[in-house]
């Protein structure tokens, strides 16, 4: 980006920062311009220049309101979603015929619908749009009927995301754990509570978490049930397994760890643990630390590994003459893998979510 | 009217997760603007009201899908606009008198802040481009709207009004570079 110093005056007032603190006083952008005015006391012309521009150029007022108008119309729109949540937006025009019939059967059903809300005490204002809410006791639904993502809020206030056409139920036993079970594809955004266990059940499959981002496939279709993991760390077993041990000892499962996914096949009922196809950084690591000038290849490599929080291996003593000077900012994890190797003349493979370089040393 | 960028998307994602006040907040921040907007492409109160009343409503019952909005500002006066062309659209297609301007008209006066100008030349001189802008096709006046008094950036108003991403930075370019011409013999004055 081209850096502020070289602007016009022109380009300066044409800026959106510079336009917010001429124009709104905006607080944040103000502190800006005036550091950057103490840094470049020469440019004081210049944007006094653009400010000139901007001040200068007004418009005549045309219609307006009070701020007591605007209030009568926000309380006006407030009273309208109020009334429209609690009649199900019944239409004011005069119904005909079959359209009469439709609209009655509606009504019914969108009473229906009012009376059990209200007879679970639960009259949450036009809540969960979409999803269709049901309380069998303790236990609560989720369907997503629509033909989009479904994000959807649990009583612990973790987020889910349910594809279209997934089910998921939620309960709290008695042990204080967190049970759902889950039918078809969602993201899970678990809130962390240690001492309430977050547990996915899925086709006989159960996914462990004590707070985490994570995502669950497991549709009839498919051959494997699939667990991603994006943050935290999560265990994965089998639900047979989890009854013959009690829980404890897991003989059969794995740990995840960020970027790192799994898949269960269900017909032989065995795990293939793999790294995700395009791995994220776990950690904010800027940019231009990726930017490397006749560094250690072996220094290059332990940051991707932070950065990424996966593990490569390699041979320390064969790498430890190479060197590289790579620009690798704007590269996915695997692209920069992949020219560090072409750099070095190593190959690579990946290996139970792992990345194994092999290489015959530099001299 | 304080509103910083970031703090709008904070607000915004309250209000996605279902925080009734982050939506009040939202109405109170954009309601006033987006009224003054609309009224500029359709000057019927009536009609702006109902307007924004339906864009307000459908984004509280849609809030949950809305997550990705990147500025509100943006989303909202795109909402706006959207919806009033269409409104006139539709009255013009049942209108009898069929007597309807092909483009649609955007009312915008501009004026010059002549407070700022002492001499009578830079008068003379500000009073021909205020002409001149005022001269503008509608289009291009709802542009130099959109950037100085709607704080939309020039690529969010080339996506929104179907634009050359250039014409709009070469038009913005232009109407600052004549109201620039307006002050640089006054600064060569004070440099030599």
């Amino acid at each position: 980006m081209k850096s502020y110093r070289e602007y016009t005056a022109v380009e300066l007032a044409l800026d959106d920062t510079f336009q917010n603190w001429v124009k709104k006083d905006n607080h944040d952008h103000a502190d800006f311009w005036y550091t950057w005015l103490r840094e470049n006391p020469d440019k004081a012309d210049l944007v006094r220049e653009a400010r000139q521009m901007l001040e200068s150029l007004n418009e005549r007022p045309f219609m307006d309101l009070s701020d007591e108008q605007v209030r009568t119309e926000i309380t006006h729109i407030r009273q309208s979603l109020k009334k429209n949540s609690d009649h199900r937006s019944i239409p004011s025009f005069v119904f005909h015929g079959w359209w009469r019939a439709a609209a009655i059967l509606i009504l019914l059903i969108g009473l229906g619908w009012l009376a059990r809300e209200h007879f679970n005490g639960n009259s949450e204002y036009m809540s969960g749009f979409g999803v269709e809410k049901k309380y069998t006791g303790e236990e609560k639904t989720y369907a997503n009927d629509t033909r989009s993502e479904m994000e959807i809020r649990l009583p612990d206030s973790s987020r889910v995301t349910l594809e279209a056409g997934a089910t998921l139920t939620y309960k709290e036993n008695a042990a204080s754990e967190r049970i759902t079970k889950l039918h078809g594809e969602a993201l899970f955004n678990v809130t962390h509570h240690p001492e309430k266990p977050f547990f996915v059940y899925a086709n006989g499959l159960v996914t462990k978490v004590l707070g985490t981002t994570f995502r669950v496939r497991s549709w009839d279709h498919d051959p494997a049930i699939r667990v991603t993991l994006l943050t935290g760390k999560v265990s994965v077993f089998t639900e047979a397994d989890q009854q013959q041990n009690d829980g404890n000892n897991i003989r059969n499962g794995v740990i995840l760890t960020p970027n790192q996914s799994v898949d269960f096949i269900t017909a032989s009922g065995t795990f293939h643990k793999a790294l995700v196809t395009n791995p994220v950084k776990v950690k904010p690591v800027p940019e231009e630390s990726f930017e490397f000038t006749s560094t250690p290849v072996i220094q290059i490599l332990e940051k991707i590994e932070q950065a990424y929080g996966i593990e490569l291996v390699y041979d320390e003593q064969t790498l430890k003459d190479c060197a590289l000077t790579a620009s690798l900012s704007d590269e996915s994890m695997k692209e920069k893998i992949q020219l560090i190797c072409a750099g070095i003349n190593a190959t690579y493979e990946e290996i139970d979510a792992r990345i194994i370089i092999t290489s015959k040393g530099c001299h | 009217m304080i509103s910083t960028k970031t703090d709008d998307i904070l607000v915004w994602r309250l209000f996605c997760d279902g925080d009734e006040s982050a939506f009040e907040e939202i109405m109170s921040r954009y309601y006033r603007p987006l009224f003054r907007y609309g009224s500029r492409i359709s000057p019927d109160e009536i009609l702006v009201k109902d307007c924004l009343q339906e864009i307000f409503t459908d984004l509280w019952v849609r809030r949950a899908s809305l997550k990705n909005v990147q500025s509100v500002n943006f989303y909202l006066v795109k909402a706006v606009r959207n919806h009033l062309l269409f409104e006139k659209r539709k009255q013009r297609l049942t209108s009898l008198s069929g007597d309807w301007p092909e483009t649609d008209p955007f009312i915008s006066e501009f004026t010059i802040e002549t407070e700022l100008i002492s001499a009578e030349e830079e008068r003379y001189r500000s009073a021909k481009l205020e002409a001149m802008l005022n001269a503008l096709p509608a289009r291009q006046k709802e542009v130099i709207h959109l950037k100085f008094f709607q704080d939309l950036s020039a690529d969010e108003i080339a996506e929104m009004m179907g634009l050359n991403r250039q014409s709009v930075y070469n038009l913005l370019h232009e109407t600052l570079r004549k109201l620039r011409g307006l002050w640089v013999p006054l600064l060569t004055f004070f440099f030599f």
